[in-house]
């Protein structure tokens, strides 16, 4: 263990971590989009930009590794900037069409601007235009103008599946990621994409338009469609079936496990929900009522209203 | 003392072949580093001549050396010919009147380090230059110069020609190794320096054309004799690519330290057609620009560091008082936005943003308060990218909007 100071905080972390998870050790969150734990440092996005006291100039918390006595400053003024200019950047370029964006709520470009950015757009030119609406998988669409090109989804492909069906495309301004000649993204883990996408440029048909994010409440899981007990996140309806909607679970999410799943789920765990709502009493029936049987949640009240006063 | 050392049998017909080269007295510094010399020798020779990375950062060739560990896997050397900084065009002649020279560095670096694969990553553009190198190379082969146990010293050395696709960042050199690797052409992240993870994993040296090519000369000559060529901090000479306004454009090797002034008007025959100056860029297009005011300078690494500027590629770009600097500006701005990778955030977007402004501006749809627009997000380029690109966009673009600022405004 070493000590380093994380904004003047003293903290103890083991020799070998890099700034971000000594960070998040220490309960600073430290803004990042390219970086997932399941991959190397990539250090593309610039958010997590960090000052050290020592180094000319800012270095990435991503992957920077802690040394004895480091002193990291993750709100000083310099990085404020940093960060802001970084969304500054992404937004300028970005289509900014949350309200029909399907990972409105969900986004972390969404939740950073709110967080760290909250400025005027200064952006007077013409943006570029791209593909809004590809079909690169099965269920899976991708929007270029919302992507910020972190190349989670590029490396997840390279490093997981090793299919390696998406690429980046073209260069500066005009990058994009794409798939080969119209090869679609043909896998058994396509829906990881959509799910370590940060923000909405790949969606899953599966869940797309179907209902906001923050409708949802999670429940932690396992899968039970094969022997291998992957975790999962279930994500549903709490007002369901009182509430007109049509079903209660919307989406299954991976939730880590190093030891069974680390950060995936595969396809038929995560598309083979439906027969959670399929056959299950959504309806109240009562036998024994005279004419109509089915009661519907408005009018039960005026059912069971009537048999309390008849006691 | 004879002036020029690279350059100095330029112009000697059918220099490029090994006959004559041999006549030249090439050659004799590879037979002297490898049967005379240790590795070590020659390290310590290369670290006293303080020959500094004529690519444009400057870093000191031997402490480079140095820092490749002493590992069991394969080392590489990649001679980076990529010369893609605008206003340079030095290494092309390096190659296509002298190869041997390049080839000689080659064979005493790798002695020196350990390596016995080596390669010359060349611009895409220069077809005929690699052919050129191709047929060094064969001529270097038959005469026992390269290939298994060179001139029966136990030492084997491959050289490998490899030519680009015509992107700028490939002569960054991780991202020339990646393009060599034979993927997309984008930096790495760094560390670990490529020393010790460089081409396939493993320990690579990258050195620029001219470094590699006055190796053989520091070995010949001594380090002593080197340093007195130049600077005490940075040795040899240094070939001057002068372009733009002058009478002579063309190359111009000369002891660094050289004033600015005298390489433009003495060396250089001053400004074309009785022009003013105007403004100079002093090392290659990312190099902060000086105005006509500023050019009583010394040329190297350090003097030019101080006056905010720097040497890079010692490329001079010399504009006169009839170019509009709107226009210059343009270029710079077009030029970055063409050639960033699209890697990393604010390089992507941030050159394409300005090129954008700079591109309205030029279409008189100025506004007043674009000036501010672009050094703020210059700035927020500045220091915050992945590689150095970032910063070789930003700091042309912050000079010229600072020190022309008023016509500039002019354009408003």
């Amino acid at each position: 263990m070493i000590k380093i100071f994380m904004d003047e905080e003293p903290v103890e972390v083991e020799e070998g971590t890099t700034v971000l998870k000594a960070a998040e050790r220490a309960g600073i969150h430290i803004p990042h989009l390219c970086y997932h734990p399941a991959f190397p440092p990539e250090g593309s996005c610039r958010m997590c930009l960090v000052e050290i006291e020592g180094f000319p100039k800012l270095e990435l918390a991503c992957s920077t590794v802690v040394k004895e006595d480091m002193k990291i400053s993750t709100k000083s003024a310099r990085v404020v900037e940093a960060r802001k200019a970084v969304l500054e950047f992404l937004l300028a370029e970005h289509p900014l069409d949350c309200p029909i964006c399907d990972k409105a709520g969900d986004c972390k470009l969404q939740d950073y601007y709110d967080e760290y950015g909250l400025f005027e757009s200064q952006f007077k030119e013409a943006k570029e235009k791209r593909e809004k609406k590809l079909k690169i998988g099965k269920t899976l669409i991708l929007d270029q103008e919302r992507c910020i090109l972190c190349t989670r989804c590029v490396r997840f492909l390279k490093e997981v599946t090793k299919t390696q069906e998406l690429g980046v495309f073209h260069r500066g301004v005009h990058s994009s990621v794409n798939i080969y000649d119209g090869a679609a993204v043909v896998n058994n883990y396509t829906g990881n994409l959509a799910e370590i996408c940060p923000v909405g440029a790949i969606t899953d048909e599966d869940f797309r338009f179907k209902i906001r994010s923050w409708f949802l409440e999670e429940g932690e899981s396992i899968c039970p469609l094969c022997s291998r007990g992957c975790n999962i996140l279930i994500e549903y309806h709490p007002g369901f079936p009182r509430f007109n909607v049509p079903k209660r679970v919307y989406r299954i999410k991976a939730r880590e496990n190093p030891e069974v799943n680390g950060f995936w789920l595969c396809d038929r765990g995560r598309y083979g929900y439906s027969y959670l709502d399929e056959g299950r009493a959504d309806q109240i029936i009562l036998n024994k009522i005279e004419g109509e049987n089915v009661l519907t949640w408005e009018n039960i009240s005026e059912y069971l209203g009537k048999k309390i006063k008849s006691l | 003392m004879k002036e020029k050392v690279l350059t100095e049998h330029f112009g000697l017909e059918n220099l490029y072949k090994i006959d004559v080269y041999q006549k030249q007295g090439g050659y004799r510094a590879t037979e002297k580093a490898l049967k005379k010399m240790k590795p070590e020798e020659i390290l310590d020779e290369v670290k006293k001549a303080n020959l500094r990375g004529r690519g444009g950062a400057g870093f000191p060739a031997g402490v480079k050396w140095s820092f490749v560990p002493d590992t069991d896997k394969p080392k590489y050397l990649c001679v980076n010919a990529d010369e893609g900084e605008p206003g340079t065009f030095k290494d092309r002649y390096i190659m296509i009147h002298n190869p041997h020279m390049l080839l000689e560095g080659i064979i005493i670096t790798s002695f020196c380090v350990g390596i016995h694969v080596a390669f010359i990553y060349i611009r895409g553009e220069y077809e005929a230059i690699a052919l050129r190198l191709e047929q060094a190379i064969s001529e270097a082969y038959a005469k026992g110069f390269l290939g298994k146990n060179i001139l029966e010293s136990g030492f084997d050395l491959d050289v490998f020609v490899h030519r680009g696709a015509g992107a700028y960042i490939c002569g960054e050199e991780t991202a020339l190794l990646e393009s060599l690797e034979g993927k997309r052409g984008n930096p790495r992240l760094k560390p670990p320096f490529p020393a010790s993870v460089g081409l396939w994993q493993c320990p690579t040296v990258i050195n620029n054309v001219e470094t590699i090519s006055n190796i053989s000369h520091i070995i010949l000559n001594g380090a002593e004799w080197f340093v007195k060529k130049g600077l005490p901090k940075d040795g040899g000479t240094r070939i001057f690519s002068v372009s733009g306004m002058v009478k002579n454009p063309g190359i111009y090797e000369l002891p660094l330290g050289t004033s600015l002034k005298d390489i433009i008007f003495k060396h250089a025959g001053g400004m074309k057609g009785g022009k003013k100056l105007k403004a100079v860029i002093p090392g290659g297009m990312s190099a902060p620009i000086l105005t006509a005011d500023e050019i009583n300078i010394k040329m190297d690494f350090d003097s030019l560091v101080e006056a905010n500027s720097m040497l890079g590629s010692a490329a001079i770009i010399v504009i006169d008082d009839k170019t509009s600097i709107l226009d210059v500006l343009k270029v710079v701005t077009k030029f970055y936005s063409h050639e960033s990778c699209g890697q990393c955030t604010p390089c992507r977007i941030g050159n394409s943003w300005i090129n954008k402004i700079v591109k309205r501006i030029a279409d008189g749809k100025g506004k007043k308060e674009d000036i501010d627009s672009i050094l703020r997000l210059a700035s927020n380029i500045e220091g915050n990218t992945l590689c150095p690109l970032g910063d070789a966009a930003a700091m042309p673009i912050l000079s010229i909007t600072k020190k022309f600022r008023k016509e500039l405004e002019s354009h408003l």
